[in-house]
């Protein structure tokens, strides 16, 4: 795998993207090997989405402090980061690809899960906890569909996952270690701006099931305020809909047909506010909207 | 917004820009409409008198005191003037949004 | 030498029915480098070949045809804006490049995406409609007072202004080329055949060959070759749907005359030929011969052109491209300013925007070396 890497490129699946991946850098290869060893790649030449660089950026600096550098082909999107970053940087930067290439989806900033064949739409603004809700969930046997984007088909509503490493940060490290023996993480990185982030490996059934799509039955809008009850309320349609919209990384590409996708996502299932604490609460919580679509009145 | 104080006393028409350019999401019981607007890209909440207005110049270019007095009829509330600054606070919003353009007459 | 994939299917559009999943590969990220996915997507569907392509690279041409369409609304609506501002002014709006093909419905507008709104405005009436702007929410984008000069008394725009709330930028002309520049258009005559847009008042665009006409100055006499390729195919789908009319070429070539243009138009007239297949009939090319410069330039013009046109993609370059593309860029300076003040504004571009344009070492010692 690092051979490839460091040569010609290992062609990944990822979701339904294929991404042929180059670097030499040793930080992204020992995590490339950690969260990636159990994704389909490929020997033959292939048609690629994206081609993936990540290299030392260039000039003087590298010999006092590594900076990696995000190239897609050859365009650079990113100012270059510590190398500490490499991998932060390849999972948002695949983000930055998918979000702006990927237009036959809508694509919502959100976590999406499954159990039983339905889906939760978790979307979050940054300090909602959807990310560590996301971890808990696939933790307790929840399929994880995406931890940052739901691909949403405008059409059908049905959800293409992309099971990709769940990032957490600060706090949310020691939470899911404490919460789950069996959270495989990656190690942490620091960073002064944002402060520290580290990566869940996704489940191998969640990689395994990557090409099984899934359709919405609930969203469900997470806010997490600490020594807070568990609480689950409706959300009028227009809200949710509005948050949709914001929460939408091409909406102003898709136009009226994202609009009406968004609409009818909202139509189709009932969406909720939770507010929660307590992870093992909210999991309940949780459960109980797959058993009665209608939990609160 | 300047230009606007020089024409405000001619009479002129509003109209929707793009009428067919907007989309919209309303729910039985629920007060407030959601637009989406192709040609700026905004999507915004609107009140009962901002989405009766739009929709009404979606289908018709008014005067400011033809606009009010048909919201005077559908909401069967006086037209007074505390409903014609209303309305034309409301274009001016719309205006400075790119959602309506104007023209003199 | 292989012409780039790329410039093939431009070239014959029916070559992709045999390709691989590798030469779709290729095809995509030249044509995506080029900024010009969108357009292919449009010949595809113009041509009736949807079939030849498979899914997988189906989706990224599809993708950005889709942003093509919507860039269309958003620049209509963006227009819409700039009436509101300026209609009361009671002044011909001239909507330049991109924005002219979108509101004249021209079909390259199908499969193009646009970044800046062009206008071109009487230069008399400039303070007025800066003005007018900032009143709507635009600024300008070069705070520096060496930029505000260097715009004001060298260019033929001032200082883009930007949108504060929308991030749209705008340029606005009162020419087509800077004052100091050799070749001398007359605006005023751009202004006098200029086409009124019916029921839209003070909007209007170019005449047809004024189009051209610009659209090949700006390409030849600019220096963002980078996007070259994407301008030539601006310059050759324009001959396409504008060539249909009697009389056309004669018309065109004489206006390249009157204007002062006749150089860019027998550049660009050249280099659609060869590299996109445009028919250019042969009085026309007999015009070209009279226009052409000497043997021995057209020689050195055409091994910097032809390497600077190629897709802007590494798989494209041949030895030399980065070095090409700059010595256009300097060429391109040269031909606005007298060379006194090229060699200190060249140098300030590359000590104060290392961003946009990191300079090559040979340019660097270029300018080392010609610097007093």
């Amino acid at each position: 795998m690092a051979r490839r890497l460091r040569g010609d490129g290992l062609p990944i699946k990822i979701g339904p993207f294929w991404i042929n991946l180059r670097s030499i850098i040793p930080d992204l290869l020992r995590h490339i090997a950690f969260f990636y060893a159990q994704y389909e790649t490929a020997e033959s030449e292939r048609f690629i989405d994206f081609h993936i660089t990540l290299k030392n950026s260039g000039g003087l600096r590298r010999w006092v402090k590594p900076q990696a550098n995000f190239l897609l082909d050859e365009y650079a999107p990113f100012k270059p980061l510590p190398y500490v970053h490499a991998f932060a940087m390849f999972e948002w930067g695949l983000n930055w690809c998918i979000a702006t290439t990927a237009h036959h989806y809508l694509i919502v900033h959100a976590a999406v899960l499954e159990k039983g064949g339905q889906g939760i739409i978790m979307p979050g603004t940054p300090g909602s906890g959807k990310s560590t809700l996301c971890a808990a969930m696939s933790l307790r046997g929840w399929r994880l569909l995406s931890d940052e984007m739901a691909l949403l088909d405008p059409v059908s509503r049905a959800i293409t996952p992309v099971p990709r490493p769940v990032s957490l940060k600060n706090d949310s490290i020691g939470v899911i270690r404490r919460f789950s023996a069996g959270a495989e993480m990656g190690p942490a990185a620091k960073d002064t701006a944002k402060g520290t982030v580290a990566h869940l490996r996704p489940s191998l059934l969640s990689i395994q099931k990557a090409s099984i799509t899934c359709r919405p039955h609930a969203i469900v809008f997470p806010k997490y305020e600490s020594e807070s009850r568990t609480n689950l309320v409706k959300k009028a349609k227009n809200r949710a809909l509005m948050e949709i919209q914001e929460n939408a990384f091409n909406t102003h590409i898709l136009g009226k047909e994202g609009f009406d996708a968004a609409k009818s996502l909202i139509d189709g299932c009932p969406n909720y506010s939770l507010q929660y604490s307590s992870l093992e609460d909210a999991l309940i919580t949780i459960e109980r909207i797959l058993d009665d679509a209608e939990v609160t009145a | 917004m300047s230009g606007m104080e020089t024409t405000e006393k001619t009479e002129r028409r509003w109209f929707a820009n793009g009428a067919e350019q907007f989309c919209w999401g309303n729910w039985p019981g629920e007060e407030e409409s959601v637009l989406f607007h192709q040609g700026s890209g905004d999507t915004l909440m609107l009140n009962p008198l901002g989405e009766f207005l739009l929709k009404r110049l979606q289908i018709q270019q008014l005067t400011h005191a033809k606009l009010t007095a048909s919201a005077s009829d559908y909401f069967e509330i006086d037209n007074d003037s505390e409903l014609a600054e209303a309305v034309m606070a409301s274009l001016r919003t719309f205006r400075s949004l790119g959602l309506v353009i104007s023209d003199t007459l | 030498m292989i012409a780039p994939l790329l410039l093939q299917v431009l070239k014959s559009p029916e070559a992709v029915a045999g390709f691989t999943a590798t030469e779709w590969d290729l095809l995509v990220r030249q044509a995506k480098a080029a900024n010009l996915l969108a357009h292919l997507h449009v010949v595809f569907m113009d041509r009736g070949l949807e079939k030849a392509i498979p899914e997988k690279p189906g989706l990224h041409f599809k993708a950005a045809h889709k942003i093509a369409r919507r860039s269309v609304l958003a620049v209509r609506w963006e227009v819409s804006q700039l009436q509101e501002a300026l209609h009361s002014l009671a002044i011909p709006i001239v909507l330049l490049k991109g924005a002219a093909y979108v509101m004249a419905e021209l079909p390259i507008s199908r499969g193009r995406l646009f970044h800046d709104i062009d206008i071109l405005v009487p230069r008399s009436a400039l303070e007025e409609v800066e003005k007018r702007l900032m009143g709507w929410g635009w600024r300008t984008t070069h705070a520096s007072a060496y930029d505000q000069r260097y715009y004001r008394t060298w260019m033929h725009e001032i200082p883009p202004m930007k949108q504060i709330r929308r991030q749209t930028v705008l340029d606005i002309h009162h020419s087509i080329l800077p004052l100091t520049a050799r070749l001398k258009p007359d605006p005023k005559k751009l202004l006098s055949q200029a086409v009124n847009f019916e029921g839209e008042g003070d909007l209007y665009w170019l005449c047809d060959v004024d189009m051209i006409l610009h659209s090949a100055t700006h390409l030849f006499h600019d220096g963002e070759l980078e996007h070259g390729l994407r301008d030539l195919v601006d310059i050759a789908e324009l001959l396409r749907h504008f060539a249909t009319r009697d009389g056309f070429w004669q018309a065109l070539c004489d206006r390249a005359e009157e204007m002062d243009l006749v150089r860019p138009l027998v550049y660009g007239l050249r280099y659609v030929d060869i590299l996109l297949g445009v028919e250019v009939p042969d009085e026309a090319k007999a015009w070209m011969r009279e226009g052409m410069p000497g043997r021995l330039l057209v020689a050195v013009m055409d091994s910097l052109f032809l390497r600077a046109l190629q897709p802007d993609h590494a798989s494209c370059n041949r030895w030399g491209t980065g070095l090409a593309r700059w010595m256009l860029f300097v060429r391109s300076h040269y031909l606005r300013m007298p060379l006194k003040l090229l060699i200190p504004h060249l140098i300030r571009k590359a000590f104060t925007d290392d961003e946009e344009a990191a300079v090559p070492r040979e340019v660097q010692r270029f300018i080392a070396n010609n610097n007093p």
